[in-house]
């Protein structure tokens, strides 16, 4: 049964107008620790993975980058594993594998190996603060999104798909915002220093 | 003046109000002055006040607030008397102040225009009603890209704007379509019904970028 609708005062409307402008006070506060990063970044239009497909989660049964080898000629890598592919580190604390398949094949491919659980795993929510099983996280799709070629021959995303998974998956951090710029190389025109120091996930 | 979410109803568009509220805004000088007459009048017509707010419900669930418009230079403030008190909004004073933001109505009163609508709803601070402003704002927008008598009179409205505002704008359009993105159930108050829009509110925060790279913002 729905409660019955609360109607305010105008006295009521404006102290709840001042309470959401302190919000906002400290949303600036952010934006101005962060400097010019932050106005990059808010430019981006964010991209979610899960969004893209179908997200199936598999528990990993062996090791991570058995996992990746494995997934070599089927996937375009996502997220946090295209970056650590990509660049060497990551911006996620945990090491998990975000890829786009086309189809479920490469799934029961990598079961039958004992790779990767055979049943799907529940917990699909990406960045769970939680613990948990490692995971292969795959977005089924019909086409595999535009990719690039990092070393040892896997495919990731594009960079700047990279910038809009990355906003897209943990939202305006501006401290992962200027990791990404970094080792993507991307020329901005503040000066170094801007932002807050390199979370850096090896 | 119609106005908030209802102000959709008041012009050509296939985005959903999802509101069951309609806001009616009235100058300030007219509530202070005839405030007791206004509760009478809607009260005649069936319409129940709930003292000391400005919300009125009537027949069939139909559920009114009035606000009012005035002095800009107040700031956000309350107007009226004991008999009707209204919350008046600084942004929306200082718009409604222009008479081209606004447009006849056939049955009578006013309404936002198209371009209002999204710049009003661009700058509504509300952090208990989350992205539902933002939504309705990049949903016109999208709605109306390549309308480019649309988009210079968004930008004029912009112009206007603190830069700083700008920024605020920008960073809670990008929450907006953050939180639509990443919630399948949308659980934001009251916007649930936008999640099947997830694609046009991304042409519209597109656009809205379009609009403010214009701005040199």
């Amino acid at each position: 049964m729905s409660e019955p609708r609360k109607f305010l005062t105008a006295n009521e409307r404006l102290r709840q107008l001042e309470r959401d402008r302190k919000i906002l006070r400290r949303e600036r506060m952010i934006r101005e620790v962060a400097g010019p990063v932050w106005h990059r970044m808010v430019r981006v239009l964010p991209l979610s993975f899960e969004a893209q497909g179908r997200l199936v989660a598999r528990e990993i049964l062996a090791s991570r980058e058995a996992v990746i080898e494995a997934l070599k000629a089927d996937a375009v890598f996502a997220i946090d594993t295209a970056m650590r592919l990509a660049h060497g580190a990551g911006f996620l604390a945990v090491q998990e594998v975000q890829a786009y398949l086309v189809g479920k094949e490469p799934l029961d491919r990598l079961a039958a190996a004992g790779l990767i659980s055979g049943e799907d795993y529940f917990d699909r929510v990406l960045v769970r603060p939680w613990p948990g099983p490692t995971r292969l996280l795959a977005c089924l799709v019909d086409e595999l999104p535009p990719s690039r070629e990092a070393q040892g021959g896997y495919r990731v995303v594009t960079g700047e798909r990279l910038g809009r998974e990355l906003v897209g998956t943990v939202g305006p951090r501006a401290d992962l915002f200027v990791l990404y710029e970094k080792v993507e190389g991307i020329a901005t025109s503040s000066p170094p220093g801007d932002a807050s120091p390199l979370p850096l996930h090896p | 003046m119609l106005v908030g979410s209802s102000g959709l109803f008041g012009f050509e568009t296939q985005v959903p109000a999802l509101t069951e509220d309609i806001d009616i805004a009235v100058p300030e000088g007219t509530v202070a002055e005839k405030g007791r007459e206004i509760v009478d009048a809607l009260q005649a017509l069936g319409f129940e006040h709930t003292p000391g707010t400005a919300s009125f419900s009537g027949p069939e669930n139909a559920l009114f607030d009035l606000l009012g418009h005035g002095d800009a230079a107040e700031g956000d403030h309350t107007g009226g008397t004991d008999a009707l008190r209204v919350m008046v909004f600084e942004d929306l004073s200082r718009l409604l102040a222009n008479p081209r933001a606004t447009i006849e109505l056939p049955a009578g009163g006013r309404a936002l225009r198209p371009a209002s609508f999204v710049v009003v709803k661009l700058l509504t601070e509300r952090a208990h009603k989350g992205a539902k402003d933002k939504l309705q704002a990049l949903l016109v927008l999208a709605e109306r890209a390549g309308d480019e008598d649309f988009e210079v009179e968004v930008c004029a409205l912009l112009a206007a704007v603190a830069p700083e505002r700008l920024a605020d704008l920008r960073a809670a359009a990008q929450a907006a379509v953050f939180s639509l993105q990443r919630d399948p159930t949308f659980s934001d108050s009251g916007a649930e019904g936008y999640a099947p829009m997830r694609h046009q509110v991304e042409v519209g925060f597109e656009r809205l970028s379009g609009l403010l790279e214009r701005l040199h913002v």
